[in-house]
């Protein structure tokens, strides 16, 4: 488990976090999302062990970080945005090291080394020295030695970075994979992949958490409450003339093409029923009527903004 | 510790580090008994010292200079730190394989001397081996410092030149002893620039502030007190004797007459110790996540 409570940290004189406060539990995968520059990262090194915060407590599995470090670290398997490529080592000779300075006996480290190998699906790298891979494959390379060497938490900062989708979606498995016995935290700049891997996201602006859900509810947010996409199979001059019989409506969004017209149409509640009966009526075969919805990525800055404007007026 | 010497210890023979330091050594003491020996027809190994002293030295730096700051580089500084091992036993096992490099290379100098007898009977087989060992326990002390400022620095170049300012300082103290009553009359501004110069150099060399300070002090203490009580002899006579004991290069002339001077060799090995310590709290306050980055 993970528990981090009023987490402060400073540098040179700015605030970037304050007073962070989060718990993932073994089982959960949680991300921590946020723009550029609102703690994430600093977040991760503190929980890593590799960087003190000025104030707060991270307790890794019962073990207190600022107490406890070397034996908090050993609990926790940290895949830093740039990850750690050791030269003229293979990835399998690596892990052997690694493996052997923890005092695991030839045939454990073996077959823990297959296992992680495997779950990553680096079989054909693993030989190979590390200092010719691609970054991808250093990432890959790098969760692997987390997951073999973090017994009790596994926190990665920007996952998919470098990643191919084929990639993205052997990490997801992995993870899934990993998640069962313990904590899972990821710290990423996008949220519409953070949603596809993670059972709950905390959304990070200027060093605290402004908002939080699991993906479903983050997905609803995505709902602009006023406006409704139809997809019509007509041209462009009969949708309009069509949506103009419904008083209030107003087509903000047009795109056509291949014998179909996408409508955005923003109205004062909801319309929908008089939507469908004003087409019908006109002879328009609509093919979809739903709610629009704006990309998950540009709810990240809106969240950001209007929680912070709200925190500003509330000071 | 066992794992991280079987790492470094291979780490530095498949690369360039390990034999390239080697080959270095081999250099200077071919080129040295070529010159001294051969050319200058002197059947004395041990005239050789000196120079198989430096080259033990320059060779020290570049074996091991690198040695924390190829982890920083790599990114594994982490996973380092991370392992269930002690700061003495992640220190020992980067220091330990570069004295095994040390030693070959004296295992290798030691065959200049047993071949040049071997070919002239009037080379003192004994006397070469005494300067040998004599160079050996100089390399371990010289491991210790470069691994400990290693340790200390962000870089490789930063940990050279640190390692390097205190060879030469050694070096240059038997010269500079007979010139101390000159302190007496330093301006005072002079008091005030040199200290400042070894902490700016300092601070540059390991990027960090309370390292810039301590060689700051380290330098204007002895100024200061020369300065203020240069005419008491207990005070020059304290100065003058810790003077010499840094000058390492010193006893290297009882060598050169074919004296094996034993307290010497303890007295180098012993000025290791501090440097590892050193080297070890510089390690254990890096695991700590207190001095990240230094």
């Amino acid at each position: 488990m993970i528990k981090v409570q009023n987490l402060e940290k400073s540098y040179e004189g700015r605030k970037v976090l304050r007073g962070l406060s989060l718990t993932v539990q073994p089982g959960e995968i949680v991300a921590l999302t946020g723009l550029r520059g609102a703690g994430k990262t600093t977040a991760m090194d503190i929980m890593a062990g590799d960087s003190a915060a000025d104030s707060g407590t991270v307790e890794i599995c019962g073990v207190m970080m600022d107490g406890e470090t070397s034996r908090a670290r050993q609990l926790v398997g940290y895949v830093p945005a740039e990850p750690p490529a050791p030269r003229d080592m293979s990835l399998r000779a690596w892990l052997k090291f690694l493996a052997d300075a923890r005092g695991l006996s030839a045939r454990e480290a073996s077959e823990k080394i297959d296992a992680a190998v495997r779950l990553l699906g680096l079989q054909d790298i693993s030989e190979k020295s590390m200092r010719g891979l691609s970054r991808a494959s250093l990432q890959l390379a790098s969760v692997a030695q987390a997951v073999f060497f973090g017994p009790g938490a596994l926190l990665i900062d920007e996952p998919t970075q470098n990643l191919d989708p084929k990639e993205i979606v052997a990490l997801r498995a992995a993870l899934k994979e990993t998640a069962k016995e313990r904590a899972v935290l990821l710290a990423s700049t996008n949220l519409t992949e953070m949603c596809a891997l993670c059972d709950r996201v905390l959304v990070l602006a200027e060093g605290r958490v402004v908002s939080e859900g699991t993906p479903d509810q983050l997905h609803q947010m995505t709902r602009l409450a006023d406006t409704v996409r139809i997809v019509a199979r007509a041209d462009e001059a009969a949708v309009r003339a069509a949506l103009s019989t419904v008083k209030g409506a107003e087509v903000t969004a047009v795109r056509a093409g291949a014998g179909e017209v996408e409508v955005d149409v923003r109205m004062a509640g909801d319309q929908r029923e008089a939507l469908f009966r004003a087409a019908a009526q006109a002879g328009v075969l609509l093919l979809e009527l739903s709610a629009a919805r704006r990309p998950l990525n540009d709810l990240l800055e809106s969240l950001t903004s209007e929680r912070l404007e709200g925190s500003r007026e509330e000071a | 510790m066992r794992a991280i010497f079987k790492r470094e210890l291979r780490a530095l023979f498949g690369s360039l580090t390990g034999w390239g330091s080697l080959a270095l050594l081999l250099a200077v003491a071919g080129v040295s008994v070529f010159i001294i020996n051969v050319r200058g027809a002197s059947p004395v190994f041990a005239d050789n010292i000196l120079y198989l002293a430096l080259g033990m030295a320059l060779s020290c730096g570049l074996l091991c200079a690198n040695a924390f700051p190829a982890e920083r580089r790599q990114r594994t500084e982490r996973a380092l730190y991370a392992l269930p091992v002690r700061s003495g036993g992640v220190f020992f096992g980067k220091l330990l394989p570069r004295l095994v490099v040390v030693l070959m290379g004296g295992a290798l100098l030691a065959l200049y001397p047993v071949v040049m007898s071997l070919l002239v009977p009037s080379v003192s087989m004994g006397e070469g081996l005494g300067g040998v060992l004599a160079v050996c326990a100089l390399g371990v002390l010289f491991a210790a410092t470069a691994v400990c400022c290693s340790a200390f620095s962000r870089t490789a170049v930063g940990a050279f030149i640190a390692y390097a300012a205190l060879v030469a300082l050694s070096f240059a103290l038997p010269y500079a002893a007979p010139r101390v009553a000159a302190l007496t009359s330093l301006p005072p501004l002079a008091l005030v620039l040199m200290p400042a110069l070894a902490g700016v150099l300092a601070w540059a060399a390991f990027n960090d502030v309370l390292i810039g300070f301590a060689a700051a002090a380290l330098v204007e203490a002895p100024l200061l007190l020369h300065h203020l009580r240069g005419t008491d002899s207990a005070v020059t006579g304290f100065l003058a004797r810790a003077m010499k004991a840094a000058a390492v290069f010193d006893p290297l002339s009882l060598f050169a007459r074919g004296i094996l001077d034993v307290p010497a060799l303890v007295r180098w090995l012993s000025m290791a110790l501090p440097f590892a310590v050193a080297g070890i709290l510089a390690v254990a306050a890096r695991r700590e996540g207190r001095r990240r980055a230094l």
